[in-house]
């Protein structure tokens, strides 16, 4: 029988990634980046007009 | 191209290559040749996946989309972070815990054999189809550069990819991807400095912006909610992430590179690296062919960019059109070179709002006239020859390549869109072939020969879909836009796709029969109603499709049951 899959996920691994403890927080500053890109990107013709 | 550029075309892409197969010698067992060692760490993984998705069609067609349209065309890659984060939180513990070979392999533990096949068979066609148009932009290059027959410039680039990637199996893959990528960034960087540095004594990068700015192609964010529009932020984000999820979430050419990582840490860094720097390299790319708009409003432009096409046809006999549209256009592109000067002294030198907008204005209308004589050459031609291609934007890029780059730096650019080429087509023929053995070959025949058997099947299938994507690349020609025929493709087929994956995932109890049933009457309302309905953004068809398929799953299930692989109902899992 398929085990059920959501009760069988592999244990966290810590992702390493300095001042960044979790990946909740990795998956944030992702998020963080994409925001700022969109914001720069909005900027750009009106900073050239 | 002179002796040096052919010098390092050759030395650069042999060179990869080469490292790649003696990286790999002697590996013979399927597992190694299908999946990989796993023992890649996450930038090759990041490398490796960025180098599958951005093929030649991506250095060719984008700058082209940037030249013609602006920069608009980046809102198609804002659902694309959204998505890898769905995937590296989502999808790929299962895959790592189950450990699989492919992603369809997956469907058959969850449900049955029959959605595995189904799978795995829309899986095959959308990416044979696609891998096609991949071998079919290089060899637009090679025939522009070496006025080659393009149908048998395909014969041959086609020949080549498998040649490689039959030979590498899908380490190799890995490998000389990491390398490709390095050649690509450092030409792309190359080339877009030095057009910076060609750019007319006294204009600087900040004009050359204003200029394009001017003409409104640095308009890269839409806020519109209209959705006969093909690209806004909206459409972006929610029918870029029902394209990315599915790509990055179900398409073996992408699955198989992240499950090659050491561990699932690995792979999810590698996944977040492309979160965090694809869209700024699609930014770039598109900034490039923007610039390149700017750098021909200064410097002498072709009326029509696919050079060949049109000096067979002035040659011909009825091409006296062509030159006269031509001369005139030359003429009409002096007198938009005086007005851009004039545009840019009256910014520098201090002149009132009023003689700016007077001097844009003048600008705006000698750049009407020219392009309305640039599209009567296209009428024209396509009046002499009904079957020509007259959208030519393909060839900015690479005409810019060829007539304004030094010696040298012209082959490390070819070898850039050479490398582009090989590493999406190996992954992809390498992801056709592994499908084809594993969720195929091996599950209905079920063979009994071992490793070896395993790695010749996977090699006859993976040169026989290449084959066939050579087939595909011979009618390429009669898509208007490369990188948006493979978008438009995969919307058509990913979306349903995800469907059977979310379902997985999200839905523990539906089982196989209410799924597939679900996905097929999910995929054909989508084709019919891209054939009949030609309001709708091909985005949407990927939040159309999986949302059907989710929905017809759910609405199906208490019908039609189902049961999982160990006997037990689904709903009880």
């Amino acid at each position: 029988m398929m085990p059920d899959p959501l009760s069988t996920l592999p244990p966290e691994e810590a992702p390493e990634v300095p001042g960044i403890r979790s990946w909740g927080g990795v998956y944030t500053a992702v998020l963080g980046a994409f925001v700022l890109m969109v914001v720069l990107l909005s900027l750009l013709p009106i900073v050239f007009s | 191209m002179s002796a040096l550029d052919y010098f390092v075309l050759v030395a650069t892409m042999l060179g990869i290559a080469a490292y790649g197969m003696w990286k790999t010698r002697g590996r013979t067992t399927f597992q190694d040749y299908v999946k990989g060692e796993s023992k890649v760490s996450w930038g090759t993984i990041g490398l490796a996946v960025m180098a599958t998705q951005a093929s030649a069609i991506t250095f060719l067609s984008t700058p082209g989309q940037g030249f013609e349209s602006g920069m608009g065309f980046v809102q198609n890659y804002f659902g694309l972070p959204f998505a890898l984060i769905v995937v590296a939180a989502l999808f790929l513990p299962f895959y790592r815990r189950l450990k699989v070979l492919t992603a369809y392999e997956y469907l058959g533990r969850r449900f049955d054999g029959k959605t595995r096949l189904l799978g795995a068979c829309l899986f095959l066609l959308q990416r044979g189809l696609a891998s096609g148009i991949t071998i079919y932009a290089p060899a637009i290059v090679l025939s522009t550069v070496f006025g080659w027959n393009l149908d048998l410039t395909i014969l041959a680039t086609g020949a080549l990819a498998i040649v490689y990637t039959v030979s590498g199996g899908n380490t190799a893959v890995s490998i000389t991807q990491k390398y490709q990528m390095i050649v690509i960034f450092a030409g792309m960087a190359t080339a877009f400095v030095i057009m910076l540095l060609r750019l007319p004594a006294g204009v600087t990068t900040v004009d050359a912006l204003q200029v394009a700015a001017g003409f409104d192609k640095l308009n890269a964010v839409n806020f519109s909610f209209d959705i006969n529009e093909r690209y806004t932020l909206w459409s972006g984000i929610f029918g870029g992430f029902f394209l990315s999820l599915s790509y990055f979430g179900t398409d073996q050419s992408q699955v198989g590179r992240y499950l090659s990582g050491t561990s699932l840490r690995e792979s999810r860094l590698g996944l977040m690296f492309n979160a965090v720097f694809k869209i700024p390299m699609q930014a770039f790319i598109l900034l490039l062919g923007v610039l390149l708009f700017v750098f021909y409003q200064f410097s002498p432009a072709p009326v029509f960019f696919d050079r060949a096409t049109w000096r067979q046809h002035v040659e011909a006999p009825g091409g006296e059109t062509l030159r006269v549209l031509e001369s005139r256009y030359q003429t009409l592109a002096e007198e938009k070179r005086a007005a851009l000067q004039g545009w840019l002294k009256s910014r520098h030198d201090g002149s009132s709002e009023e003689q700016v907008a007077a001097a844009k204005g003048a600008l705006r209308d000698a750049h009407a006239r020219s392009e309305a004589v640039r599209k009567q050459a296209k009428d024209a031609l396509r009046a002499v020859d009904p079957g020509v291609k007259t959208k030519d934007s393909d060839y900015v890029f690479i005409t810019f390549i060829l007539e304004q780059l030094p010696v040298g730096v012209v082959g490390l650019l070819i070898a850039v869109i050479f490398a582009a080429a090989l590493s999406s087509v190996a992954a992809e023929l390498s992801a056709l072939g592994s499908t084809t053995v594993v969720d195929l070959y091996r599950h209905i025949f079920r063979p009994a020969g071992g490793d070896g058997h395993g790695v010749l099947m996977s090699k006859v299938f993976t040169a026989s879909w290449g084959f066939v994507a050579i087939g595909f690349a011979l009618f390429a020609r009669l898509a208007e836009n490369l990188i948006e025929a493979v978008n438009i493709l995969g919307s058509l087929f990913y979306g349903v796709v995800l469907g059977l994956f979310l379902v997985a995932f999200l839905f523990r109890r539906v089982g196989g029969n209410a799924v597939f049933t679900g996905a097929l009457l999910s995929q054909a309302t989508v084709l019919v109603c891209f054939f009949t309905l030609d309001r709708v953004g091909y985005l949407w068809y990927n939040l159309i499709g999986c949302a059907l398929c989710v929905f017809t799953s759910l609405i199906l299930q208490p019908l039609l049951g189902g049961r999982t692989p160990g006997g037990t109902p689904a709903t009880a899992s």
